[in-house]
């Protein structure tokens, strides 16, 4: 079976590493994308240290998840702990599919340490549900508010200030959170851009003077939220990290990866992960990923699969391991490949 | 390969040597002098100080909380502003990769992270072996976990709760177990904003003194070497010293640690109502040989504070520098994250004042060990300054003149003329961290011990010394020459090899199916998951 392309013609792995290799040696600016596994991102950082490359996410909803963190921090709650305790629940934007078992979760449960209280839920702006979590939310409806302006709505209506327009239904909300137990706003940079998020912390940090409240932040892309924690503890900073001037360097909009491919300014893309992804004119395109057929218009496309590996899991909260077979490389030995036939450039962590 | 580190001055409390000698090292393991035998390599240690490598029980170094202070706060690292030198926390040791470095730079081998939460072990242990060169051990969080409180409450028999004990510590391959304000964490999510020892969980009745005394039972009859860790209740508050004295009262005669004790150093005399108990705690401890602390060392400049007490964390939120933290509900503790700034003002000369006099008043070095609490008191990279104010009565004298006077009226730190000396220092980071810890194999250079060596040049400034070590040793391969990194070896980490029963396995899977429709999998990981060849090594329940 084929695992390799070179453009469109079939090739051997070791020759697909070889070519892709060069390309990475003879860029003046290449970079990395990730939405993998933990080996996978520590591979791809090794990498871009000794290429000098940048790395980073494509998921917009993991970069505005990040800024939450880096802006502002906030409160959060475990998913599995807000399953258990918590008797109000306001569900705010749309939520990736990997959420959808959890509202399921939410929505079928009764919270069993919230003192015997029964659970209810809400929504706002929160798009279609599934079947079982829309027989049972309570629609707070914002018309057509954006989700930050809805957001803004909810905190201004709670501190009882005067609004332009106001939220349908969010009374029974207010009499809820006044008599709430455990509050959990679900949301996800999938569908609340920084703003939303931010004041929505805002909201919690106000339900905290009276009443518990937390935020279960789920990862627009879990193994996107997984690669820019790893490369936080092993880079010191968040996705996106370079690696051009020889050290680690955070900067959110200079080496954001899409505005230095869409801009002109990269000239080698290396993308490991599942999402589709299509080069612009100028930029040569390495593809590790779990495909059957050659990435259009890329370079050199290489066919990985996920062995035994760790990935963040948004229903744990946190990373899990899942143990897989399979006849592909793992993309997390690819890179530790060409890694070792770059020429070098500084000592690679272990 | 045979090794001979010749004619440093050998400072080694556990055998006795205080003097000129030599060390020899074969096959990673330090040997008595062979006879006849040319060594394959020699390192002239004329003139230097060698020890065996320290430890350090208690620094925050990996783990889903610290990770987090990472993620709040890339400001505030190395190499994102153009002065790097002047970035605060840029000597913090923010990556993996660099902590490993830094540690070993001043002849540090082994690390304890202390706080992992077992249903994060997974990402700790990934990042814990991400850190180069030194060995690595962690402690898992209990306490304030349903599962636990659900036990006490319920009067379930010391067996079943040594049990999931025993099994926590091997599920999340732990060095030895800790409580962070024991219910503290559990009562905030019940919306409770203020905790203490015989302060009750609502909804399980079961106070924090029983849940402190259960676990001290536990760890103690499954024979874990290191005894119960304990971070106490109302950390940090004026008059926290009460709590201290009252949990070190409740250790009965059995042993106990009690983690960063300087945090709990604090009377309520003065216009401030902020003054040092150091004194009282300091003869507390004194007083009771089964009581051992770690003292979490103020020293000035940014930080920030990463603590698995949420609900003391969360009361800090308004003192953020910079204005920002993050609090986190999870299972069991939780934790938060509050950067801080420790300033020379009254406050800040008080906590530093309090620290020294702990190092200072407890008269047994067995008993009292090296911390900063990295980065909670100053990051781990202060150690250097610090050693040389316990090894100089002239250094600390200096420094307090550049502090607060007031606050210094209200300590005893002006009178403490106690100079430790070199071999003081050698039982507080080597000797004594072996025992408590039960890492026989370490802290020392007997015969058959690990070839963990930390080589200095002897100089006048300790500061300097300990800073940048001459030659440094990771299980006998030279990784520090000259103060700096020669070798990035990948390092273990250290885990107790407790039996849990197979009963206990089938009791926590039906719970974990029960209470979150998930298999207790997602709760376990298997060894491969680390991603690293042997990435833990085993160590000894004591019989």
């Amino acid at each position: 079976m084929t695992v390799a392309w070179i453009g469109n013609r079939d090739a051997q792995v070791p020759l697909a590493i070889e070519h892709a290799t060069a390309l990475l040696v003879k860029s003046r600016c290449p970079v990395i994308t990730l939405d993998t596994d933990v080996d996978a991102t520590r591979a791809a950082l090794a990498l871009a240290r000794r290429a000098g490359a940048v790395c980073d996410t494509l998921s917009d909803g993991v970069r505005q998840e990040t800024a939450l963190f880096t802006s502002s921090g906030g409160m959060f709650i475990a998913p599995t702990e807000a399953i258990r305790r918590a008797d109000v629940v306001l569900i705010v934007g749309t939520l990736p599919p990997s959420a959808m078992e959890f509202l399921q979760k939410l929505a079928q449960t009764e919270p069993d340490l919230a003192g015997g209280k029964s659970r209810t839920v809400f929504s706002l702006a929160s798009g279609d549900l599934p079947d079982e979590v829309a027989k049972v939310a309570r629609v707070i409806s914002a018309r057509d508010t954006s989700v930050s302006g809805a957001a803004a709505l909810l905190r201004s209506m709670h501190a009882v200030r005067r609004t332009a327009v106001s939220l349908e239904g969010f009374e029974e909300l207010g009499a809820a959170l006044a008599e709430a137990r455990f509050v959990a706003i679900v949301c996800s940079g999938h569908g609340c851009d920084a703003l939303a998020l931010e004041m929505l912390q805002g909201f919690v940090s106000d339900l905290n003077t009276s009443v518990r409240a937390s935020m279960v932040l789920w990862p627009a892309s879990e193994r996107g939220w997984g690669s820019a924690l790893v490369s936080t503890w092993n880079a010191g900073f968040p996705l996106p990290v370079s690696f051009q001037s020889g050290v680690a360097e955070h900067d959110p909009r200079r080496f954001r990866a899409s505005r230095l491919i869409e801009e002109g300014e990269a000239d080698v893309w290396l993308h490991v992960g599942s999402e589709p992804v299509s080069p612009p004119d100028g930029i040569e395109l390495i593809v590790l990923a779990d495909v059957a057929n050659p990435i259009d218009r890329a370079a050199v496309t290489i066919a990985t699969a996920e062995h035994d590996s760790v990935v963040f899991s948004g229903m744990a909260g946190t990373f899990v391991a899942k143990a897989a077979e399979a006849s592909a490389p793992s993309a997390a030995s690819v890179l530790s490949q060409i890694l070792e036939q770059l020429p070098e450039r500084e000592v690679a962590p272990c | 390969m045979l090794t001979l580190i010749k004619g440093g001055h050998v400072v080694d409390p556990a055998s006795g040597r205080n003097g000129v000698g030599d060390v020899w090292i074969e096959d990673g393991r330090i040997n008595a002098a062979p006879e006849s035998r040319e060594p394959d390599e020699s390192f002239d240690a004329s003139g230097c100080i060698v020890m065996a490598g320290a430890i350090d029980i208690h620094s925050h170094i990996g783990g889903g909380n610290v990770n987090t202070a990472r993620l709040l706060l890339p400001e505030y690292h190395k190499a994102h502003l153009l002065r790097p030198n002047a970035t605060p926390l840029s000597n913090l040791g923010w990556s993996t990769h660099q902590t490993g470095c830094l540690y070993a730079q001043m002849g540090f081998t082994t690390v304890v992270e202390p706080a992992m939460s077992p249903a994060n072990a997974l990402h700790t242990h990934l990042e814990l072996a991400d850190i180069p060169i030194i060995d690595r051990g962690t402690l898992a969080i209990l306490g304030n976990d349903d599962f636990l409180l659900s036990l006490i409450r319920d009067n379930a028999s010391p067996d079943m709760i040594e049990d999931y004990v025993a099994w926590t510590v091997a599920s999340a391959r732990a060095l030895g177990v800790k409580t962070i304000n024991a219910g503290g964490s559990a009562a905030f999510k019940e919306n409770v904003r203020t905790f203490s020892f015989d302060d009750e969980v609502p909804s399980y009745g079961v106070s924090s003194r029983r849940i402190v005394k259960t676990l001290q039972t536990a760890v103690a009859s499954l024979g874990i070497p290191h005894p119960l860790h304990v971070h106490c209740n109302n950390l940090g508050v004026p008059g926290s010293f009460e709590t201290a004295a009252t949990t070190m009262g409740a250790a009965e005669g059995v042993p106990m640690h009690l983690a960063h004790l300087q945090f709990y150093g604090y009377g309520t005399e003065g216009k401030r109502r902020f003054s040092s108990a150091a004194a009282q705690l300091a003869e507390i401890v004194n007083a009771s040989p089964e009581i051992t602390i770690d003292v979490g060392q103020v020293m000035f400049g940014q930080t920030v504070t990463i603590s698995s007490d949420a609900l003391r964390q969360f009361a800090a939120r308004g003192s953020a520098r910079p204005k920002k933290s993050v609090i986190y509900d999870g299972e069991g503790n939780g934790g938060g994250i509050v950067p801080f700034a420790y300033k020379n003002d009254y406050y800040g000369s008080l906590q530093w004042a309090v620290g020294l006099e702990l190092f200072l008043l407890i008269n047994d070095p067995w008993r009292v060990f090296f911390t900063t609490d990295h980065p909670n008191g100053a990051p781990f990279t202060a150690y250097p300054a610090l050693f040389k104010l316990l090894m100089s009565r002239e250094a600390r004298r200096e420094a307090m003149e550049n502090l607060n006077p007031q606050a210094l009226k209200h300590t005893t730190l002006g009178s403490l003329d106690r100079e430790y000396s070199l071999e003081e220092v050698a039982i507080m980071t080597r000797a004594a961290p072996s025992k408590l810890l039960g890492l026989a194999d370490r802290g020392h250079l007997g015969d058959g011990a690990v070839a963990d060596v930390a080589v200095y040049r002897r100089d006048e400034d300790a500061e300097r010394m300990f800073g940048a070590a001459e030659l440094v040793f990771k299980n006998g391969e030279l990784v520090v020459r000259q103060g700096e990194v020669v070798s990035l070896r990948p390092g273990k980490t250290l885990r107790v090899a407790t039996q849990p029963d197979k009963a206990i396995v089938k009791k926590l899977e039906g719970y974990h199916q029960q209470r979150y429709g998930l298999s207790l999998d997602w709760f376990d990981f298997p060894d491969w998951a680390v991603g690293r060849d042997e990435p833990f090594g085993e160590v000894p329940c004591r019989t």
